[in-house]
């Protein structure tokens, strides 16, 4: 994480040895009374259709047009005090909105309130405004916003992968990513890319292959609400992953970002900095991209060689490519259970001081929104406080993982054969569940 | 049924995991050592029920006499700079805030004081040198003051009478410190030590002993353990001497004095890292964290030369208690805290001392802001 220099005034203790014992431990025996106890047919998709409520379309468009505004403004500023704030991250609010409010805090927010960045992404509000213009001009009718069954590799997920690997490697190996200036020029190049892909592929591209959006609609998946086609749906949490549609890349996507945050928390171990030394400079970006690399490549390993087991055990063929990704959605709880584990305090923290921070986006002494003199009181969350929350995220997102994994393979196999798929699934889960509760351990 | 049975099983065997982790539970007071590494060490060691006291008399003859009484704590001179063991240690003596020496017995003689008024002070330590604080967190400490009149001439012992003591012997090993100095630790027989009956008449059976390094009497031992620094390198003799009360020196019965004498080879690194008593390291970097010019007890000492960053990784410290740094560095720049967020100057070549409550949980970067070098972490529980 990017300490030193400015976002993240702290980072946090290490769990206690007795709860790292005692949440593997948990862990491991919530795993197997699940295996044994839980349904024989797939209920997650039902549970997926909840209870639902049409939207007053009014009210509805109202906020869609006021929280897309509010998302391209913020953008928009944000570059804006990125390219020409100060240069040093401390004060620059650029750095913090950046890693802390966007990257953590998106994710965060969307698994409460569901996906948000579908009206925030400033991207899908460019293109909306574009395509409605070029819709007007060439034929007055809207074009389909649906991808359809393009099987050109721009429709994969794949894009979208190049685009977080982009990211992590910028905040993880980069040896200076909160500098504003290489933010702001980051975020301009992004920027100028999605909207020529954009402009290219159509505005329902986006949802394929622009990293974000794929992977905070991913999140936003396992929330409780869901707001699709002006109606409100209340449904059971982590059910809406057993209806994602499934592309090419999907499970690249999960295993990238959940490899940059097992990373993150890798390179906070007294392992790793013994490492790194005394390193800096672009010696120390390619070592940390080294780290990146292989991190991302071993937890892609374990999945592989599970999800080969799990083949052959139930009769289908373990060289076929797609086998790999048939369980996918099963990571999501698991990569969102290892970024509240990672971050949520310094969201806590780092959000308010974002929020005091905009009010004076270039370091003129400004007060444009009355929120400068906003302090975060950094003793409001007590460290026992912030490790149980890490615990506790982390073994529910296994225990969510293993459930959503089991409730698929009965779908699609019988039940002896759906339990015997789940072995080789179960023991990657829990190998990944144990590192990253190691990972707090070792903090 | 085999499946039911395999699940049993493992949730068995998981329970048991979980039973066993909760056997390790610890509770993390200041003191405890959680960590492995010795970096994640408490800056102090919490004794309860121990208690010093200690006076300090002028000696009839010349010096002044340091008696102390401890209780909860056993003086450990054979395990000084060896790992910590709870309720052993050893004494460190200050005069005026500086630290004179170790201390091995709980008498002492202080024989080398200037003129004038003085503050005497005795705190107890760990075999590794960290503070013992009591309870609530004070250093279990005692002091005082005395006023140190003009010197009279140096006392000669000249010609004086033996006194005859049947039955009676010294001997005693001199060790390098693993730290800095040596340690001479040994045992008498037939004698007892009596730091505060020197100068007085003589008692038969009891006395002091005198310790002389290559022929020439440093001081006196009021027990049989001592602290020696400032010796230069190559070969020295080193010979205690029991001595009466009344400064004769005991004889036995075929009249030979009762000495033991061993000799002490120096290295020049020993030599160097003993030092004078009263350096503060100067130029010398190294001496930064020599142990008889070591800045105030608990201090987390940070010397930075030639971009090499030599000091703890990570210290850890409970809510709310004062941390103290001394940085010696020789490139300029600030000290940057997080999270207390105070900026400290540093000159180079000039030690900065600083400090400040660490009254916020978590990890923070102690680290020099221009350059961005990473000091040291603090981690508070």
């Amino acid at each position: 994480m990017i300490l030193a220099h400015g976002v993240g005034v702290r980072s946090d203790l290490p769990i206690p040895l007795w709860l790292f014992v005692d949440a593997a431990a948990a862990a491991l025996v919530i795993s197997f009374l699940l295996l044994g106890l839980l349904w024989r047919r797939p209920l997650l998709a039902t549970a997926a259709q909840g209870r639902s409520v049409r939207l007053p379309p009014t009210l509805a468009t109202t906020i869609s047009i006021a929280l897309r505004t509010f998302g391209l403004a913020t953008f928009g500023l944000v570059l804006a005090a990125a390219l020409f704030g100060s240069d040093s991250s401390a004060s620059n609010p650029a750095p913090r909105w950046f890693y802390v409010v966007f990257w953590v805090g998106v994710p965060l927010i969307s698994f409460v309130t569901g996906d948000v960045w579908k009206v925030l992404s400033p991207f899908d509000s460019l293109a909306a405004i574009g395509q409605g213009a070029r819709d007007r001009r060439l034929t007055g009718t809207p074009t389909p916003n649906d991808p359809g069954e393009q099987d050109s590799i721009a429709f994969t997920h794949w894009p979208a992968l190049i685009g977080l690997v982009g990211f992590l490697w910028l905040e993880l190996a980069y040896h200076e990513p909160d500098s504003p200036r290489v933010i702001g020029v980051a975020m301009g190049v992004y920027a100028v890319g999605i909207i020529t892909a954009t402009a290219k592929w159509g505005r329902a591209w986006l949802r394929t292959g622009e990293g974000f959006t794929v992977l905070f609609h991913l999140i936003a998946a396992m929330s409780p609400i869901e707001v699709l086609d002006g109606r409100l749906r209340i449904r059971v949490p982590f059910s809406g992953l057993a209806t994602l549609p499934r592309r090419r890349g999907l499970l690249g996507v999960v295993l990238v970002v959940l490899g940059g945050t097992a990373f993150d928390g890798f390179s906070r171990t007294s392992y790793w900095k013994d490492v790194i030394g005394d390193l800096e400079g672009w010696t120390l970006t390619a070592l940390n991209t080294i780290g990146l690399v292989w991190m991302i490549c071993v937890v892609t390993v374990l999945w592989t060689v599970a999800s080969r087991i799990s083949a052959r055990l139930v009769g289908r063929d373990p060289t076929d490519r797609s086998e790999i990704e048939r369980y996918a959605t099963a990571l999501v709880p698991i990569v969102l259970a290892y970024a509240i584990a990672h971050y949520f305090s310094l969201f806590y923290f780092e959000a308010q001081t974002a929020i005091a921070q905009i009010s004076d986006p270039f370091a003129k002494g400004a007060d444009i929104f009355g929120t400068i003199d906003w302090q975060p009181d950094y003793t409001s969350l007590s460290p026992d406080l912030i490790s149980y929350v890490q615990v506790f995220a982390i073994v529910i997102g296994h225990v969510a993982g293993v459930t959503v994994a089991h409730d698929q393979a009965e779908g699609e196999l019988s039940h002896r054969l759906a339990i015997k798929s789940q072995y080789p699934y179960l023991a990657v889960m829990v190998a990944y569940t144990v590192a990253g509760l190691l990972l707090l351990l070792n903090a | 049924m085999r499946r039911t049975r395999l699940f049993a099983a493992l949730v068995a065997i998981a329970l048991l995991f979980a039973a066993c982790g909760n056997d390790t539970r610890k509770t993390t007071a200041g003191g405890s050592t959680d960590g492995t590494e010795s970096a994640q060490l408490s800056p102090t060691e919490t004794l309860d029920a121990a208690t010093l006291e200690m006076t300090v008399e002028a000696d009839a003859k010349a010096g002044f006499n340091l008696l102390t009484q401890t209780d909860g704590f056993t003086f450990a001179p054979e395990d000084a700079s060896e790992d910590h063991v709870a309720g052993e240690g050893h004494a460190h003596i200050y005069v005026d805030g500086e630290k004179l020496t170790r201390l091995y017995t709980n008498d002492y003689y202080l024989g080398d004081l200037s003129e004038g008024s003085h503050e005497i002070k005795v705190e107890l330590n760990t075999n590794d040198h960290r503070p013992y604080v009591d309870a609530a967190g004070d250093p279990i400490t005692a002091s005082t003051t005395i006023d140190v009149p003009a010197t009279a001439d140096m006392h000669s012992h000249g010609d004086v009478e033996s006194e005859t003591l049947e039955g009676a012997s010294v001997s005693f090993t001199v060790e390098p410190d693993a730290k800095a100095g040596f340690n001479l630790v040994g045992e008498v027989a037939g004698f007892t030590f009596n730091g505060s009956a020197a100068s007085s008449p003589s008692v038969p059976g009891e006395g002091h002993a005198h310790l002389y390094v290559d022929g020439e009497k440093l001081t006196r031992l009021y027990g049989p353990a001592h602290y020696l620094t400032g010796l230069s390198e190559g070969s020295h003799e080193i010979k205690v001497e029991l001595n009466t009360n009344d400064h004769r020196p005991y004889v036995d019965a075929s009249g030979e004095p009762i000495v033991h004498t061993v000799t002490v080879e120096v290295s020049a690194d020993q030599a160097q890292a003993a030092g004078d008593d009263h350096s503060h390291g100067g130029d010398d970097m190294t001496d930064m964290t020599d142990e008889t010019g070591s800045p105030a007890e608990g201090t987390i000492v940070v010397t930075l030369a030639g971009g090499t960053v030599e000091g703890p990784d990570r210290v850890e410290v409970a809510t709310g208690d004062t941390v103290k740094v001394l940085v010696m560095s020789d490139v300029s720049d600030e000290v940057h805290v997080h999270g207390i967020d105070e900026t400290f100057d540093l000159v180079a070549g000039e030690p900065l001392e600083f400090d400040f409550v660490a009254d916020i949980g978590g990890v923070f970067e102690v680290e020099l802001e221009n350059s961005g070098t990473l000091l040291f972490e603090l981690a508070v529980r």
